[in-house]
């Protein structure tokens, strides 16, 4: 009798030593979670995976993005880092496998390869291994406020070349409108201007070419001349050295300004941070590719920026966290994003749940262009990618010539 | 006969004094240690590391290797870095409106709230308050306030017929918006300072100057302020460390904004160390900071405060 109390008491204990500890699978996702109806979105996928996991819980821990870009290096160096991260690729991703922060999901390739298709796989690679997956594409371009063009005159027929870009610019001015809102307080949403003129300036390849010959090329040189000619016209609203990112997109939701160059996300968010909630009217707010030239540009004017935004797994992470990067990039939960509008996800099957309008122009144009180009300052790696920010707000703000900025952007790449 | 006792006695009373002296050094010792441990683990050993990193192209995420070294490198991008030289310039300026402004200010204040007047108590919390708020909220509260689109100070403007007021996008001007939140948040706690060191000075001797026909600014010259002359070397040598030190309420404020005009050392150090992940170069603005702080302390407590 005794002894099978005993064995009972055993059984009991470890059922429960069992289940707490598997009720200890933590996984903690740190995202770039500024758009609230995208966090409802992840929170309802995190909470129907640990309904479907018992035992894996999954805590979001949504951060602005150039707070979590800066705290991510102290985090990941920590005991305790989170085990899924918001990444956009490119030179971060390189730095923090080099430093062995990132864990290895090669074995889930092929998983991986029947949700999204190659390129969003591809992306994630760093020297071959598998670190992460792209869970959508995004497109910057050009977002015109239509009521304030027609005030001014201007079509979009005038902003699909350069010449005729500056010339819509002089326009709206004459007509009182503030042409160009931007964000010089974040820096990043100018570095599209400038990577966009380098495009266009020094065609598709002109991030491999001033990575691999330097930044003192030619093309550079023009595109930061362009900038600066640009910024001699005083296009930008008063404050746009200091504005910040989110408080920028909400004055274009006001209508302060006409034009905003700026990722697919700015339809959302150019709602939500008006002062009114609603922002430009979805029949007011038109979507236009940045402008073909500078006449005599290599560019063909049909290159793009834009990225493949997505996830990495870091180092030491339980393989549930993988589990729950597969189902998030999952058809079922990613055509929630495509009918909402927030957003192109990268899973295979999703264009029929895309309804929005834009955002099926924006899947047309990024087909169509002879050159994805990822963002600049995340191509670059945080170093030059900090520099490339800096640069294009003093180029546009008139406070540096091509020749400086070359040289900046060259130390910053050689001391990275 | 009578002089090798007293050679005896004397040898004794050395070899006691010596043993008390051993036993005090063993309690000092005991007493010192967990202190001294974590002065060690908290302070000695991160500025090893950091000046070791120093010499490093280093990016935080792993040890530094030795491919990696760049001997003085740092220090030598540090010197002709126009930003950082900026920086320091900020500092300074930091340093001398914390010293030509707050301070006296404060003083000014302490002097006419130290007595019982009617509202001194509630006075001396008004201005003691923003002490207590965190510098990120002040800084963030001083954003809202100085934004050219809602802000009070641009709605002020348009009152009196004039236009939007964009404070923090000037170069020339957010340095001085720090400064202008600097002074307010932080003049209260040396003003606190002071009332504490009015305090300790004799009544007796004001009454006497005031029988003497002293008036009231001959009594705040020539009692409060030598009464005070302690306190107030304390009040500067808190002054100018924290403003070699000032970081908290430049990021929420300008960010070190606009063109990377309004940086101190440390938002420098921040941002173009440890937000771009060069931390060696990062740490090569610590250690230079580190060395001006030790030296302006060790200084300042050699020649300024030998006396207290």
């Amino acid at each position: 009798m005794f002894k099978t109390t005993l064995s009972a008491l055993a059984l009991a204990t470890g059922l429960l030593a069992s289940s707490a500890m598997a009720a200890d699978t933590t996984i903690r996702v740190l995202f770039i979670g500024d758009t609230p109806a995208f966090n409802t979105i992840l929170q309802k996928a995190a909470d129907s995976f640990s309904a479907a996991n018992p035992g894996v819980k999954v805590v979001l821990e949504p951060m602005e993005n150039e707070a979590l870009r800066t705290k991510l290096p102290t985090l990941l160096q920590s005991n305790d880092p989170p085990n899924v991260v918001s990444s956009f690729g490119g030179g971060d991703i390189e730095a923090q496998d080099a430093a062995g922060y990132l864990a290895d999901i090669s074995a889930d390739k092929d998983a991986l390869l029947k949700l999204v298709p190659a390129s969003a796989v591809n992306a994630f690679q760093v020297n071959g291994k598998q670190v992460g997956v792209a869970d959508s594409f995004s497109l910057v371009n050009l977002y015109a406020n239509k009521t304030l063009l027609d005030k001014a005159g201007v079509t979009t027929d005038d902003l699909k070349t350069w010449d005729g870009f500056v010339g819509a610019v002089k326009k709206l001015k004459a007509a009182g409108v503030t042409p160009i809102l931007t964000s010089g307080g974040d820096k990043w949403p100018v570095q599209h201007w400038l990577l966009y003129l380098m495009l266009r300036e020094g065609g598709g390849d002109i991030m491999n070419k001033v990575r691999k010959d330097g930044f003192n090329s030619p093309e550079f040189l023009k595109a930061a001349q362009d900038l600066i000619d640009l910024g001699k016209l005083q296009p930008f609203k008063d404050d746009w050295l200091s504005v910040a990112w989110l408080p920028s997109i909400g004055q274009f939701g006001d209508g302060q300004g006409a034009l905003y160059l700026a990722g697919n996300w700015a339809i959302v968010q150019q709602a939500d941070n008006a002062k009114d909630g609603k922002g430009i009217s979805r029949d007011n707010l038109l979507s236009v590719p940045f402008p073909a030239g500078p006449a005599g540009g290599k560019g063909d004017g049909s290159e793009t920026v834009g990225g493949l935004s997505g996830w990495v797994i870091t180092k030491g992470s339980p393989p549930e966290a993988t589990k729950f990067l597969e189902y998030w990039v999952s058809i079922e939960q990613q055509k929630v994003i495509a009918e909402a509008g927030l957003g192109i996800p990268s899973s295979i099957g999703v264009e029929q749940y895309i309804k929005d309008p834009t955002l099926q122009w924006v899947v047309k144009t990024i087909a169509a262009s002879s050159k994805h180009q990822n963002f600049a300052d995340r191509d670059l790696g945080p170093a030059a990618g900090g520099t490339f920010n800096d640069v294009a707000v003093a180029l546009a703000a008139g406070e540096m010539t091509p020749d400086e900025a070359a040289k900046a952007l060259q130390d910053s790449w050689d001391n990275r | 006969m009578t002089a090798l006792p007293a050679v005896h006695s004397s040898r004794r009373l050395a070899f006691s004094a010596s043993r008390r002296q051993q036993r005090g050094w063993r309690t000092a010792i005991v007493f010192a240690a967990p202190a001294l441990l974590l002065f060690t683990l908290f302070i000695v050993l991160p500025v090893l590391e950091a000046g070791s990193a120093s010499f490093f192209n280093w990016n935080g995420l792993r040890a530094p290797s030795a491919d990696k070294f760049l001997g003085l490198g740092n220090y030598q991008q540090l010197l002709t870095n126009t930003t950082f030289q900026r920086a320091v310039g900020n500092t300074l300026l930091i340093i001398a409106a914390s010293l030509l402004i707050q301070l006296p200010l404060a003083l000014a204040m302490a002097a006419l709230l130290a007595g019982r007047q009617f509202g001194s108590i509630a006075f001396r919390m008004i201005f003691f308050l923003p002490f207590i708020l965190a510098d990120v909220a002040s800084g963030l509260i001083f954003r809202f306030m100085f934004d050219g689109d809602v802000g009070v100070l641009t709605q002020i403007s348009q009152l009196f017929g004039f236009g939007e007021v964009h404070l923090l996008s000037s170069k020339d001007l957010a340095i001085v918006a720090i400064l202008v939140v600097a002074t307010w948040k932080y003049f209260g706690f040396h003003m606190m300072l002071y009332i504490a060191g009015m305090q300790g000075i004799d009544r007796s001797l004001y009454e006497a100057a005031a029988i003497d026909g002293a008036t009231a600014w001959q009594r705040f010259v020539h009692i409060t302020v030598p009464g005070l002359a302690t306190t107030i070397r304390l009040s500067v040598f808190f002054a100018v460390l924290g403003c070699l030190q000032f970081f908290d309420l430049v990021v929420p404020l300008t960010g070190g904004g606009p063109l990377n005009s309004s940086h101190t050392i440390v938002s420098f150090l921040y941002y173009f160390g440890i937000a771009r992940m060069r931390i060696g170069f990062g740490d090569a603005v610590g250690v230079t900071l580190f060395i001006v702080c030790v030296g302006v302390a060790l200084g300042y407590r050699r020649w300024v405060m030998r006396n207290d």
